[in-house]
């Protein structure tokens, strides 16, 4: 009987002092990795619109959380100059993909057409999925506001169907939810 | 001159890639690109440096029955730290190292040398011991991902190193049977050696 309480105890008092150690990490670590994270986003968002307000993206509004399937979330982008005047959004996407992680934002200017696509998250295969990141790829989005007739790459073609399935995602709830709410806001 | 045998013996006679070979997994995974095992290899040299001197710190507290579970205990939360840490501070690999840095804990190298090393030994020992297997592990890991990113992607440390285009990039270097097929060469180079040299040695006695 002694024995087992001995062996209880040293376990224990290895797992209490782990828990311990790691908490004191914890709380050393969280604020860098917090800012290292929200500025790989905005770093991001500003690739796609170089001129924008980026205070606004600091602020809770701005960010509209919608944790669908494919679509997380969406920032609105406020112009540097004309704080007043949005001049596009930025969709946050999780490409959905069984084997690999692949998240990426795509922004959309406010006539519907895409202004860009910055990855965030990429767990693909060097030299294969990665083609994705290449700029020829890119840039057939680009301008688009229908993407259908975007050809997906040969060799990556499961990831780039996953962005090609992604950006459509955003087209579309931007064409449903976002661009009438934009053509009744001038009509008034 | 034991020391230096210590240290040597992770590097070469008991590399824990080439002739242990433990720890596989992550070696075949993440040896697509030459930074990948570098950071893989500082990651791991680092854990398995803190594992082996604590264990032998606290080899005689611990009761010979619980003794696996106390060691994984310690692992996993030398390498959660180790995980918080480069995420807060080296964002970059952090992102490309992905799963990897977490799988550090069922790495049976280190796993391996606090049940056969640092339980019997002393905190120096340990130290060197896990220095040397680091070390050694690391240099594995570096050769097979130069050679796989070198034949796969045409790059070495992210450097187009191909600019006449001579070498078609082979797609399989990078992708997992590249990974088999690499490692296969190289471990049938190195007893090829080893056989020559037995072989040399028999003659000459």
């Amino acid at each position: 009987m002694k024995k087992y309480v001995h062996l209880t105890l040293v376990l224990f008092i290895i797992s209490a002092l782990s828990g311990l150690i790691l908490g004191i990490v914890n709380n050393l670590t969280k604020e860098p990795i917090a800012i290292a994270e929200a500025k790989k986003l905005a770093n991001g968002i500003e690739n796609i619109f170089p001129n924008l307000d980026s205070d606004s993206l600091e602020e809770e509004e701005n960010t509209i959380i919608l944790n669908e399937k494919i679509l997380k979330e969406y920032y609105i982008i406020y112009d540097d100059k004309n704080q007043e005047q949005i001049i596009g959004y930025v969709f946050y996407v999780i490409a959905p993909k069984p084997y690999q992680k692949l998240e990426f934002i795509v922004g959309i200017d406010v006539s519907g057409k895409v202004k860009g696509i910055s990855y965030l998250i990429s767990e693909e295969t060097p030299g294969v999925g990665t083609k994705v990141n290449e700029i020829s790829f890119i840039s057939r989005f680009l301008g688009l506001n229908d993407v259908a007739e975007v050809d997906t790459l040969t060799g990556a073609t499961k990831s780039s169907t996953a962005v090609k399935n992604g950006v459509k995602a955003a087209l579309d709830y931007f064409n449903e939810n976002i661009k009438e709410l934009g053509d009744n806001q001038n009509e008034n | 001159m034991k020391t230096k045998q210590n240290f040597l013996k992770g590097i070469f006679s008991e590399n824990p890639v080439f002739v242990l070979m433990l720890g596989m997994c992550p070696v075949l995974a993440i040896t697509t690109s030459i930074m990948n095992a570098l950071g893989m290899g500082v990651a791991f040299t680092i854990v398995l440096i803190m594992s082996n001197v604590i264990i032998s710190l606290i080899r005689k507290l611990i009761p010979n029955e619980v003794r696996i579970p106390a060691y994984i205990v310690v692992i996993a939360t030398l390498v959660t730290i180790v995980d918080m840490l480069m995420h807060a501070f080296t964002f970059s690999i952090y992102e490309s190292l992905g799963i990897f840095i977490p799988l550090i804990v069922v790495n049976c190298v280190v796993l391996g040398r606090a049940e056969a090393f640092a339980s019997k030994n002393n905190v120096f020992a340990s130290f060197i011991d896990a220095l040397g297997m680091g070390i050694g592990y690391t240099l594995a890991i570096t050769i097979l991902s130069a050679i796989r990113e070198f034949f796969g992607a045409g790059t070495l440390l992210g450097y187009d190193v191909t600019p006449l285009n001579l070498i078609q990039p082979a797609t399989i270097f990078i992708i997992a049977p590249g990974a088999f097929i690499t490692l296969g060469l190289l471990l049938g180079g190195i007893n090829a050696l080893k056989n020559a040299r037995t072989k040399s040695a028999e003659v000459k006695e």
